[in-house]
């Protein structure tokens, strides 16, 4: 066994306490959300901050900011693959399910923030295609199939290799393996098929993965309200997804590293250049803020001035200055200075960047609401303990299923990775080879 | 179970199309099923109510006592209970509308707050027994007994005279059948809350008592004198329906001018309002009338002809008294009325200049609130009657009416009774007639009175339809008062006054029982009719009943007096003469005689409109600038006291005081309701989005040198006490005053809303606890407003 | 068939809110009570909303009524995922409480904030429930509600006039804030009439509507102060 699958392996054999201290955290925080829920399905949605006019509050916002995150994932492991990066091998199992529990985890949101979440199937029986939240259902839908799918096919090879050598574990996982890894053998052909599929699938995943996001911008981007309405919104989602996505990714990676030995895969140079990405991606950001803002100031229509005020000046500020900081001038504190992009940096600047892009999702909800067109005074908007105990056990939801995942299933794509490495001596020689080359001809 | 690799990559793919497919089926679906229109809101199947296909539906009158107003109302039965009101379309006074109290009316009908039945007390009298359980029901026939028993024997004791009846607004018959009552039993002491100083005003000038009726739809300039007659007024809904008259869309409309400390709603629906320093209204007035007179623009004719007291004259005696042209011309200069009022001279002469010159010209007088609470309020009330008489606004059309009445059948005679006679001309527990020569009633002297047993004690006290504790300035001075004798409250609810009574007998609303209604506020004459439309909610009586009952049960003359079986036979009788049909009556809820005729000076008719009613005045049919029934009531030795003049308020500035009160009642108060008013109370402060609650109108200027914050909890402290609310900034008011809305701080027992909440058992506060409690030295009426206080957070 | 359509005048207009108060003993809606009023919870599908301007002694207070515009192109039905809410063939939109998912999309897409949410469960004191409309369900928890231009106004109207035999009147239907309006400023019709009165009061120069720029096109106008 290689030093690479008993690594990985350790932790799918053995369970130290550790885990169980961290299950039980996570899993004491979801027990109080899920209270917090059903006691707001008996009482009804007004035991939130909400009122009228202010309809949405922090479950819309962690809807959206749950959607970007998931971009972390499929999305980038997928432009990695396609531009055959080698260095993501040992990210995009981490990635990718990082996509698949935020979507989890982000969809439910909208089934907490519903009214009569009995009626949800209505949305099936009734659901009329002018409505944007279709175009989300849809678009969510598939995305979340696809990046299943595309979880799973890379896993096939792993599962048959766990099937076959963790020989020491309960009868149910190996149950589980066997029909997880349906009969690979490894074969050539197999793996041709299999490559073939994960190229398809990374291909495809790609526009769908950017139709998400640009979706849910439209939610808001759709209507005539003030600082919704906006062309912008779609790219500054997807932008914005992709940026927290990355952070995301950062923090899960760093801490997976940490906890499960995986140094020697998980580099400084995966830190390095998907530093420099999350740094793209903030000045990417930049961008789009810096436009969308300075075109409403400018402009300066009443109604949009008065939610810009609220932002930038009024209860708001902190929260839209706190992005600010959190988004733009940490991630270029840090990130621009090859010093920075160390693991510490990365992950220093990712939560950061988290914090920020939760808070770029908030003051996109709310104070638009707090302000309609049509108001003598302005609502205020706090959100309730309930509220606050969704999104901490939606948070420690997210958390759990990403344990537990990786305690049934690697951590890295291990032939991915063996693929990888394989490749890399090849290069090595190859290099090496026309290095003597060279030199033989020099002497010659 | 063995897949190969392509079954495994097409059940992959199956599934990606499938999710992406789903939306699809349902599309399809979608166009099948239902995209027939969804379920309309299904009128026959309530999701909560029982569903059923018919039900048993009739529409019925009645007369809405939310406030003095008294509006028809049509309502719509359905099986029994009452499920909407509108405003009765046959109601001349406010045909087929109706405000937003009138609506909310079912709410006092079915109040959770209205009492089961007759309660006795079963705690001490030094409590506040606001608790149900601090009581204990009796029957009727038991508590009317008690009643008779303790009435009887005080009159067998000589003690007719120590019976006193407090009441609130009086609709119909029950007005006079009280005080007949009383006089048959030998008590002078029925005692009114209300403010009646236009009323007053009114007798004092033209000698008619009764409220000025405004004829705002054809006058062409008019002009508020601090009342806001769009949001509560004596005739209401004369004003709202004479707003949206006069905005009919002609080309040149009436001008509508409003001068109030505050940017009241009617000031800010006006065409121009006029801020000035609260309490000075009759400054004022008095240097427009110095303008108007210096202009030449007064009514020559009409104040030569038709008025008294406009120039000097010589009394029998040859003495000369000063006339009121003499007394502006020389005391209420332009400049004079600027600083007393602020504003600014060009203003008043602008306004008079107006005023003077676009006829009809009308100036509406507050019904007895606002700036007539003040210290010159009665004074105040002549200065802007003096206005109308100056252009001739009397008795023409857009000028000044008078309510006519129906010509009811006289009621007989009372049976002679030397005690009850010489009981009768006791002297008043409120001191009017004697310590306040003109008033009609004092109650704001009455607590002080009553605690002190000054001039008597009173031994048995009735409330009705009135809550003094709540309603009087600084009312807990009430709660000696009611703790020392034995009070019997009619009362639907356990308000603050109630739970001072020995016994309560709780009486019943406008919907369920038998009344006429005297319409007032038409000019024309005018009957309405109150009726059961439903069957009694609870075990109440109408209280006419229990008056009758009790006469009855005293006996004697008191029940000779009062031989009628019920109230409705008493309604029946008075209304008879007018030979109009009972069942037509009873069918429109209305009758009127529909046309006001305006008398000729000088004519028959001129009779009934100047001089109608005078005492001592003589009825030459003439307007008095000075006051004949104040001269023979007062014998002053200054004339000046019969003319319309101002006086500075008697509370002087006071810097630790630095702020003016100011009260305003809103649209949302009802008067005479039962309790908290749960839908009125959710839409409570329309200007400043106040609901459920009270709040302090201040300057942001003020606010801001005191630090105080929008939405802030700040103490609001007079010398008698302070309150506390939220302060909201608002640009319209005087800089220097602060207003709070009267009627709030009602105790409520019931539970409004889903959370049950001890907290909020008090709605808002009560601004009457702050005011001063002196009485306007002739008129006895209440003198509270502008009280100095100082605000701190 | 008829297009429904409200014209208010604000010059005629004194803010009493007897509308508001009409139209929530017409169609049921909830007392909030005061804590809920207090997180602006109140469910009054017409309130009057004032509008102050100006310092002092310059101010000027303008108060609009606001009813749901009935919008001709209403945004409430294009975001509505299942149809719940919908415009009907006379072009009145309404809302199918029993397909509402209570997603709250309609809520904050309209414009005018015309559309209420059931927070809770609705809650009366016992007594009240006396006065409860028979012909308006009462809304469940969780779903979203607004104007109807008072639906089952018209529909009583029909039955009526089809069960004495005579043809149905667009002056037979009148909602219950149009009847009570105490300043006579509000009128009811059928805009697809062109003599009716709502439709001639639409030529006015003063007529005009709310956030008119949004292309709603709402079908309830106002006429300008003045
Ligand atoms: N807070 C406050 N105080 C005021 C005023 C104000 O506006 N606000 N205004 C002043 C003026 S102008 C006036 S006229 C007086 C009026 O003051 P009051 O005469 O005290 O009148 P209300 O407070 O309207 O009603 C008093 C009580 O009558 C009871 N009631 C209601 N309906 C009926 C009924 O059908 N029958 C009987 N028997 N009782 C009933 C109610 O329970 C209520 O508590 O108050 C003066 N004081
Ligand atoms: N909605 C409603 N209507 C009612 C009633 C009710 O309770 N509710 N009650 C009825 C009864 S009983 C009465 S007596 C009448 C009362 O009707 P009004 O006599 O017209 O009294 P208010 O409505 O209190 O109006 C007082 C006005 O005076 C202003 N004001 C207050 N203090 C001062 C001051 O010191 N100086 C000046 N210049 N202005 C001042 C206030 O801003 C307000 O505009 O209303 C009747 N109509
Ligand atoms: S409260 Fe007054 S104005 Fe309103 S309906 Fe009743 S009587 Fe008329
Ligand atoms: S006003 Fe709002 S709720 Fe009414 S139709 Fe228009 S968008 Fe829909
Ligand atoms: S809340 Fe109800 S009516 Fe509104 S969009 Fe959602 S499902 Fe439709
Ligand atoms: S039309 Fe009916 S539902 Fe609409 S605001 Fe008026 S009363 Fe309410
Ligand atoms: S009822 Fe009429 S006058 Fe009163 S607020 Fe409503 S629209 Fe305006
Ligand atoms: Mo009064």
């Amino acid at each position: 066994m290689s030093h690479l699958e008993s690594t990985v392996f350790a932790t799918l054999r053995k369970t130290g306490i550790r885990f169980y201290i961290l299950f039980g955290v996570l899993a004491a925080l979801v027990v109080w959300g899920v209270f917090a829920y059903i006691y707001q399905l008996i009482e009804g949605l007004g035991v939130t901050g909400l009122s009228r006019p202010v309809y949405w509050g922090i479950y819309l916002t962690n809807f959206v900011f749950f959607i970007g995150i998931s971009h972390a994932g499929t999305l980038i492991s997928a432009i990695l693959r396609v531009t055959q990066a080698n260095w993501r091998r040992s990210i995009t199992r981490i990635a990718e399910a990082v996509t698949v529990f935020a979507l989890c985890v982000g969809g439910l949101q909208i089934l907490i923030d519903m009214g009569r979440p009995d009626r949800i199937l209505n949305m099936i029986f009734y659901g009329r295609y002018q409505s944007v939240f279709l175009w989300d259902l849809t678009c969510i839908g598939i995305y979340f199939m696809s990046s299943i799918t595309y979880l799973y096919l890379p896993m096939i090879p792993d599962f048959a290799r766990m099937r076959d050598k963790l020989t020491d574990i309960a009868r149910w996982r190996k149950w589980l393996y066997t029909l997880a890894a349906l009969g690979w053998k490894g074969n050539h052909e197999q793996h041709r098929r299999l490559e073939i599929a994960i190229a398809i699938m990374a291909i495809a995943i790609i526009p769908i993965a950017v139709s998400v996001h640009t979706v849910v911008s439209w939610i808001f981007g759709m209507t005539v309200q003030p600082m919704w309405h906006s062309t912008i919104f779609g790219p500054y989602f997807v932008v914005g997804a992709i940026f927290s996505g990355i952070a995301t990714l950062f923090i899960a990676m760093a801490i997976m590293r940490k906890v499960l030995r995986l140094e020697a895969w998980l580099t400084d140079k995966q830190f390095d250049y998907l530093g420099l990405l999350l740094l793209v991606m903030s000045a990417f950001w930049c961008y789009f803020t810096f436009a969308e803002y300075l075109t409403t100031v400018y402009s300066a229509l009443t109604h949009e001035m008065h939610v810009a005020d609220a932002k930038l000046y009024g209860e708001y500020a902190w929260a839209f200055w706190l992005m600010v900081f959190c988004n733009a001038v940490v991630p270029f504190a840090i990130l621009t200075r090859r010093a920075g992009r160390t693991v510490m940096g990365t992950v220093i600047a990712s939560v950061f960047i988290n914090i920020g892009m939760w808070l770029e999702r908030f003051t996109i909800v709310a104070p638009t609401l707090t302000r309609p067109s049509l108001a003598f005074e302005h609502a205020i908007y706090q959100p309730s303990w309930v509220e606050i105990s969704i999104t901490v056990g939606s948070l420690a939801l997210f958390a759990l299923l990403f344990v537990i995942f990786f305690k049934l299933f690697p951590s890295l794509a291990i032939w991915e990775v063996e693929e990888g490495i394989e490749i890399e001596e090849r290069n090595r020689i190859n290099k090496q080879l026309s290095l003597e080359d060279l030199r033989a001809m020099e002497k010659a | 179970m063995k897949l190969s690799r392509r079954e495994f990559l097409k059940i992959s793919a199956g599934v990606a199309a499938t999710s992406a497919a789903l939306p699809l089926i349902q599309t399809v679906q979608n166009v099948a099923a239902s995209d027939a229109a969804p379920r309309a809101p299904d009128p026959s199947t309530p999701l909560r109510a029982p569903a059923r296909a018919t039900y048993d539906e009739k529409y019925l009158h009645t007369v809405c006592s939310l406030c003095p107003s008294g509006c028809g109302l049509e309502v719509r039965v359905v099986d029994g209970r009452a499920v909407k009101v509108e405003g009765n379309p046959l109601h001349p006074l406010n045909q087929g509308v109706c405000c937003p109290k009138g609506q909310a009316s079912l709410e006092v009908l079915y109040s959770p707050e209205r009492l089961p039945a007759p309660l006795r007390r079963k705690v001490a009298k030094d409590v506040a027994a606001n608790d149900i359980a601090q009581w204990e029901k009796i029957s009727w026939d038991d508590a009317q007994k008690i009643v008779a028993d303790k009435l009887r024997a005080l009159r067998e004791q000589g003690q007719a005279h120590t019976v006193a009846l407090l009441h609130g607004n009086l609709r119909g018959q029950l007005r006079p059948l009280l005080q007949r009552f009383l006089n048959a039993y030998g008590s002078p002491n029925l005692i009114s809350m209300e403010n009646d100083l236009a009323r007053l005003a009114l007798f004092l000038t033209q000698g008619v008592n009764g409220y000025p009726i405004y004829d705002i739809d054809n006058a062409r300039y008019v002009m508020c004198f601090g009342g806001s007659i769009l949001e509560s007024s004596q005739h209401l809904q004369k004003y709202l329906s004479g707003y949206g008259f006069m905005h009919r869309g002609q080309s040149n409309r009436a001008k509508l001018v409003v001068v109030d400390s505050r940017l009241n709603v009617t000031a800010a629906k006006c065409d121009e309002w006029v801020p000035i320093r609260p309490g000075t209204l009759g400054a004022l007035a008095l240097g427009m009338a110095h303008v108007l007179i210096k202009s030449g623009a007064v009514n020559e004719s009409f104040v030569k002809n038709w008025t008294f007291g406009y120039d000097d004259f010589k009394d029998d005696q040859g003495k000369t008294h000063l006339g009121f042209k003499r007394l502006v011309l020389e005391q209420y200069t332009l400049e004079r009325a600027q600083d007393i009022t602020g504003i600014p001279g060009s203003t008043i002469a602008k306004l008079a200049g107006e005023f003077g010159s676009n006829k009809p010209a009308l100036a509406i007088l507050p019904t007895g609130r606002g700036d007539l609470l003040s210290g010159n309020g009665l004074s105040t009330a002549l200065a802007i009657s003096a206005l109308n008489a100056l252009v001739g606004s009397i008795e023409v059309p857009g000028g000044v009416q008078v309510q006519h009445y129906a010509d009811y059948a006289p009621w007989s005679a009372l049976p002679s009774d030397a005690g009850a006679e010489k009981a009768r001309a006791m002297p008043r527990l409120d001191g009017a007639g004697a310590d306040y020569p003109v008033a009609l009633s004092s109650y704001q002297t009455l607590a002080e009175n009553l605690a002190k047993a000054k001039p008597y004690a009173v031994n048995a006290l009735f409330l009705l339809n009135t809550n003094p504790i709540l309603d009087a300035p600084q009312g807990q001075r009430f709660v000696d008062a009611l703790k020392k004798s034995f009070v019997v409250s009619f009362n639907p609810t356990l308000d603050e006054s109630a739970a001072y009574a020995d016994l309560i007998l709780p009486s019943l609303t406008f919907f369920e029982m038998w009344q006429d209604d005297v319409i007032e506020g038409t000019g024309f004459a005018g009957v309405a009719l109150r009726q059961p439309v439903v069957a009694p909610v609870r075990d109440g009586r109408n209280p006419g009943d229990v008056i009758l009952h009790i006469a009855k049960q005293i006996g004697g003359a008191v029940g000779q007096a009062l031989p009628w079986r019920d109230f409705l036979e008493v309604v029946k009788f008075r209304i008879g003469a007018l030979g109009i049909s009972w069942d037509d009556l009873v069918k429109n809820g209305a009758w009127s005689a529909l046309v006001y005729n305006f008398a000729q000076p000088g004519s028959k008719a001129w009779s009934k409109v100047v001089g109608r009613d005078r005492v001592n005045a003589p009825k030459d049919g003439r307007y008095d600038f000075f006051s004949r029934e104040l001269f023979a009531a007062l014998n002053p030795s200054d004339d000046v006291a019969c003319l319309p003049h101002f006086e500075l308020p008697a509370e002087p500035a006071n810097a630790a005081y630095p702020f003016l009160l100011t009260c305003q009642e809103t649209m949302t108060q009802p008067r005479s309701c039962v309790g908290v008013v749960p839908s009125l109370q959710e839409i409570y402060g329309l200007q400043v989005g106040s609901r459920w609650d009270s709040w302090v109108e201040i300057h942001p200027k003020a606010a801001r040198a005191l630090g105080i914050k929008k939405d802030d909890l700040v103490w609001v402290e007079s010398a008698a006490g302070k309150i506390r609310a939220r302060a909201k900034l608002v640009e319209g008011i005087w800089q220097n005053a602060v207003n709070i809305p009267y009627g709030q701080g009602q105790y409520t027992a019931a539970q409004w809303g889903r959370e049950p909440s001890t907290a909020k058992r008090v709605v808002g506060v009560n601004p009457l606890q702050l005011v001063s409690t002196s009485a306007e030295k002739i008129s006895g009426l209440a003198m509270m407003l502008p009280t100095r206080v100082k605000i701190y957070k | 068939m008829a297009r429904w359509t409200m014209a208010i005048d604000l010059d005629k207009c004194l803010g009493c809110q007897a509308c508001t108060v009409a139209c929530r003993m017409e169609n049921n809606t909830p007392i909030a009570g005061p804590e809920q009023a207090e997180k602006g919870r109140a469910i009054l599908w017409n309130e009057v909303i004032p509008f102050v301007e100006g310092e002092y002694p310059n101010v000027t207070a303008r108060y609009i009524p606001r009813p749901c515009m009935h919008c001709d192109d209403p945004l409430c039905v294009k975001v509505c995922p299942v149809k719940a809410t919908y415009k009907n063939e006379e072009g009145t939109v309404l809302v199918d409480y029993e397909r509402c998912i209570g997603c709250r999309f309609c809520t904050v897409a309209c414009p005018y904030t015309v559309r209420y949410f059931n927070w809770h469960e609705p809650y009366y004191p016992e007594s009240l429930k006396a006065h409860l409309n028979p012909d308006v369900p009462i809304r469940p928890k969780g779903v979203v509600e607004k104007c109807t231009f008072c639906v089952q106004r018209l529909q009583r109207a029909r039955a009526k006039a089809e069960a004495e035999g005579r043809v149905f009147l667009a002056s037979d239907y009148v909602p219950a804030c149009v009847q009570t309006c105490t300043g006579r400023a509000r009128y009811f019709g059928d805009l697809d009439d062109p003599t009716s009165l709502v439709s001639q009061l639409l030529k006015s120069p003063r007529a005009f509507r709310l956030l008119e720029e949004l292309g709603t096109k709402p079908k309830v106008f106002y006429l300008r102060e003045g």
